[in-house]
């Protein structure tokens, strides 16, 4: 398929396809083709997952046991299509309410952790000493498996609300504050040098050197940390007793074996969980990159 | 008074155990006086870019102290600019946003700040670079950048760590005259650094050749401020002379000398 030639392929072939003899060879605006490209590249993706759970779903429902039907892929996005109308319910509630519920409490979580996170990876990431004590909790939390969390928000929070954010804070701390921490003691010496010669302040250096230079590396780790959380959300939602949301969605059609349901709701974790990284956060870390100076920009 | 004066430092460093420390300088002692123009030659690894970190202020000395104009140095100062070895430009920021940055802002407004960043620029020929990120020059095009980011500073001292090594040879020759003329116009004290003899000979008034393993000044030549023909014979005769006293690299296996700081 030419599409997905290489640059290099491609200027091999106009090489030997062209009449004239320029030293120049155009080989067009790369944009749109890019953009097909990655378009193409993601529906064949999509389409292998759709081949898999199509010949699974198939042999079951052939070949297995009777009672419980494999929701195929038809199944599934009938179902996912009658309850996006808003006049028909799923647990009390609307499509549209769990997951208004699961993305509420996730930016709760989230900015919590971004804010204890960002301030833990900036402390360790300008002093050694801080890095040497701090890196030492921070890797003990980094161990913890989030629903190991269960016990002790249980005891702090009870069930409820507060208990799901709470272990979707704890768990994206870790990423996040080794990920800035990281960035931070990457910079260069001598540029923290070329800082410090010209009489830079403490402040200054941190906002205009340590800061820009680990602005990839930031970005990276609440990238990381963005879908460790929404990741978490959605177990979270299943152990600690809300009562609306994706996860506890999920839970209680599959105790109900309404597995159509169940399954209509992995895919929107899908949908949004691959809008918010490909389509936001790569989107932020390459215009990040090319601001940075770190890649060539034309 | 001297400008820098270095009184019998000597520094050692931590292998990477950290159970020995390799002595890299050994009783250094250079009085470098107003307006003169010290070149250092030496092997590679002998504590060249070490001497020019301590009087930049970056490092201190385990042993002796170093004066600037009577003072003694306990950290970096605008006064004493350093040229590095290294690339060491923002790479987010354009030629021009990187000669301001090191420019006074307390002095300076950012119109002003502006206008003296680009009469430097010009002065190393990248005018027509300002707007362009590092990662988009040459590796001769950089070092020239962080020239200008050091002349704008207009430092007292200027502490150039082999600059020109990257270059090719002419345009070393143009910049070379180029940090002459700045230095006899704008009566700059000057430590330029490099491995280039002919080059030491042409700009300093006065040569200092380091030894290694440890490093300790092992030569001396003054040569003073006249214009000086290369071709003379004086000046191929005091090549000739200092090129055979130079000493192959630390690297080339001679003994080496280790203190054991867990005895202390
Ligand atoms: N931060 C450091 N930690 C440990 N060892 C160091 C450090 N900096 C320099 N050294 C060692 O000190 C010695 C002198 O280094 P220095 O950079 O001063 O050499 P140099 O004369 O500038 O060499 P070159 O001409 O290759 O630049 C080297 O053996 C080097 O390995
Ligand atoms: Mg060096």
């Amino acid at each position: 398929m030419s599409l997905l030639k290489s640059t290099n392929e491609r200027i091999t072939q106009k090489m030997n396809d062209r009449e004239d003899d320029s030293d120049i060879i155009l080989l067009g605006n790369p944009a749109p083709r890019n953009l097909l490209k990655g378009v193409l590249i993601f529906i064949i993706g999509i389409l292998f997952v759709f081949l898999v759970w199509d010949v699974v779903s198939s042999y079951y429902n052939t070949y297995m046991i009777k009672t419980l039907r494999f929701p195929t892929i038809r199944d599934t996005f009938d179902t996912l299509f009658y309850y996006m109308d808003r006049t028909h319910k799923l647990l009390r509630y609307t499509l549209y309410e769990h997951v208004a519920a699961s993305m509420g409490r996730w930016v709760k979580g989230f900015v919590a952790a971004f804010v204890i996170g960002m301030t833990l990876g900036l402390l360790m990431g300008v002093n050694d000493k801080i890095y040497r004590f701090g890196s030492v909790p921070v890797n003990i939390l980094q161990m913890i498996p989030g629903l190991a969390w269960f016990p002790v928000t249980i005891l702090l929070f009870g069930m409820g609300n507060n208990s799901a954010i709470f272990i979707i804070a704890i768990t994206v701390i870790s990423p996040i504050a080794f990920n800035v921490s990281a960035g931070l003691r990457r910079v260069p010496q001598v540029n923290l040098r070329v800082a410090r010669m010209s009489g830079r302040s403490w402040f200054e250096t941190l906002t205009e050197v340590l800061l820009p230079f680990s602005l990839i590396d930031i970005i990276g780790g609440l990238r990381i940390g963005m879908a460790n959380s929404w990741r978490m959300l959605i177990s979270a939602e299943m152990v600690v007793g809300v009562a609306v949301g994706l996860g506890y969605m999920i839970n209680q059609t599959t105790n109900m074996t309404d597995y159509p349901s169940a399954f209509a709701g992995i895919i929107i974790i899908c949908v949004i969980g691959l809008i918010i990284d490909k389509l936001i956060f790569a989107n932020v870390e390459k215009y990040a990159r090319n601001k940075m100076g770190m890649e060539d920009s034309p | 008074m001297s400008v820098i004066s270095i009184e019998g430092i000597s520094k050692a460093y931590p292998n990477k155990k950290e159970n020995a420390a390799r002595i890299v300088l050994k009783d250094v002692s250079l009085e470098i006086e107003e307006n003169e123009f010290v070149c250092i030659v030496g092997p590679s690894g002998c504590g060249k870019t070490t001497v020019l970190n301590l009087i930049a202020g970056f490092e201190r000395p385990n042993k002796g102290k170093l004066l600037y104009r009577g003072e003694e140095i306990v950290g970096t100062s605008p006064q004493r600019a350093v040229v590095f070895q290294e690339f060491s430009l923002f790479p987010w920021m354009d030629v021009l946003k990187n000669v301001e940055f090191s420019i006074d802002r307390k002095k300076y407004a950012p119109r002003e700040r502006t206008e003296l960043a680009k009469k430097y620029i010009d002065l190393v020929g990248l005018s027509e670079f300002a707007d362009h990120r590092p990662n988009n020059l040459s590796g001769g095009m950089k070092q020239r950048v962080a020239i200008a980011r050091t002349l704008a500073m207009q430092p007292d001292v200027m502490l150039m760590d082999e600059p020109f090594s990257a270059l090719d040879e002419q345009t070393r020759k143009k910049l070379d005259q180029e940090i002459l003329d700045i230095w006899k116009k704008e009566k700059r004290t000057v430590v330029f650094i490099t491995h280039n003899i002919s080059e030491a000979i042409l700009l300093g008034t006065r040569i200092i050749m380091l030894s290694s393993s440890p490093g300790r000044i092992v030569g001396e030549w003054r040569i003073g401020s006249e214009d000086k023909d290369l071709n003379s014979e004086k000046m191929t005769v005091l090549r000739n002379e200092i090129v055979s006293r130079l000493q192959p690299c630390a690297c080339a296996g001679d003994r080496v000398r280790i203190i054991n700081i867990e005895e202390e």
